[in-house]
């Protein structure tokens, strides 16, 4: 009688005991910790105001980086050559078709001609870096000797 | 007696006109702190931004540069008919910027939702009264045009940045375009 009281006893403080550590572990608790980092990017680009084409194949325009803010190092700036552009420059009725090359490479309308991670460098900077020097090129010298004039439309996005 | 009276009233009308020139010449410089006729840049809703210090422009190999300045996203608050856009013309500049802001609600259509007044360098624009308010919650695809722009009126090449447009409620952002 005594032995088996003492069993039962054993068994009570068993239960009891495990029990408890089952309720402890129950009392753990992780709470999940998310962080998304928002960021403002702000940046300046620096274009010359005009440029004269010659008829050489060195008229280039170097398109600059002057200051960036808040850029993550993933984040590109892109740069593209607008859709909008009609690749011509003119004197009334007059038409000179010009190309684009970056490089050797001659670019279209819609390409994109460069991108540039700033953040890769810097959180924030204002060190100049050139991310494109383009190169203006007249394929046919006109027949007409007439100042033309066009515009080139550069398009810039971050991705 | 007469006389005297008479050059007295004399030297207080001379006095008072002084004072009303040199007012009005005070005001025209703006030392007072207004200005009349032409509105000042804060009558535009423009501050002027920090200056920086770093700053060593001389010019590229082509002549002068212009700066633009660029960002990659802003919200409009639902139902609100103002938006903070960081639209602002760096102090390099010589020119004004006039900055033009679409929205693409559907794909290939822009609708304008804000025309800037000519910024001054170094200013930036402190709140934007936009054209539209009904939005739907959402990101959208936006363009920002920017246009350095001369004294005498004319206009120089307008640089595009390709933004997103966040249209949230409290901050929250639901629907997705």
């Amino acid at each position: 009688m005594r032995k088996n009281s003492r069993r039962w006893l054993l068994m009570l403080l068993a239960v009891v005991f495990f029990q408890g550590a089952a309720c402890s572990a129950d009392m753990v608790k992780s709470v999940e910790l998310v962080y998304n980092p928002a960021y403002n990017s702000t940046y300046e680009i620096s274009v010359p105001t005009s440029l004269t084409v010659t008829d050489s194949n060195s008229t280039s325009l170097t398109i600059s980086i002057t200051k960036w803010t808040d850029f993550p190092k993933e984040k590109a700036i892109i740069m593209t050559l607008s859709e909008d552009n009609t690749m011509k420059l003119t004197n009334s009725s007059l038409e000179v078709p010009f190309e684009v090359y970056v490089g050797t490479t001659q670019y279209l309308e819609g390409d994109q001609l460069a991108s540039y991670c700033p953040g890769s460098v810097a959180l924030s900077g204002s060190s100049r870096v050139d991310i494109a020097v383009i190169l203006i090129k007249i394929p046919n010298k006109p027949e007409s000797s007439v100042q033309y004039t066009g515009q080139l439309k550069l398009e810039f996005s971050t991705q | 007696m007469s006389k005297r009276k008479h050059s007295f009233l004399y030297g207080i009308g001379i006095g008072i006109g002084t004072v009303v020139i040199v007012s009005i010449l005070l005001i025209r410089l703006g030392v007072l702190g207004f200005s009349i006729g032409s509105r000042s840049p804060e009558q535009d809703n423009l501050i002027l931004t920090d200056t920086l210090d770093d700053y060593s422009a001389n010019g590229s190999q082509f002549g002068p540069e212009i700066f633009y300045t660029g960002f990659d996203c802003f919200e409009i608050e639902q139902g609100s008919k103002t938006a903070t856009i960081p639209l602002q013309n760096s102090e390099k500049n010589t020119c004004n910027m006039k900055a033009v802001v679409m929205i693409s609600l559907l794909p290939e259509e822009w609708i304008t939702i804000y025309e800037s007044p000519l910024i001054p360098p170094g200013y930036s624009v402190v709140n934007c009264d936009i054209s539209r308010s009904d939005f739907d919650l959402g990101t959208y695809c936006g363009k920002v045009l920017l246009t350095p722009t001369l004294d005498d009126g004319s206009s120089m090449l307008p640089m595009v940045f390709n933004v997103s447009i966040s249209v949230t409620k409290g901050g929250v952002n639901e629907k997705k375009q």
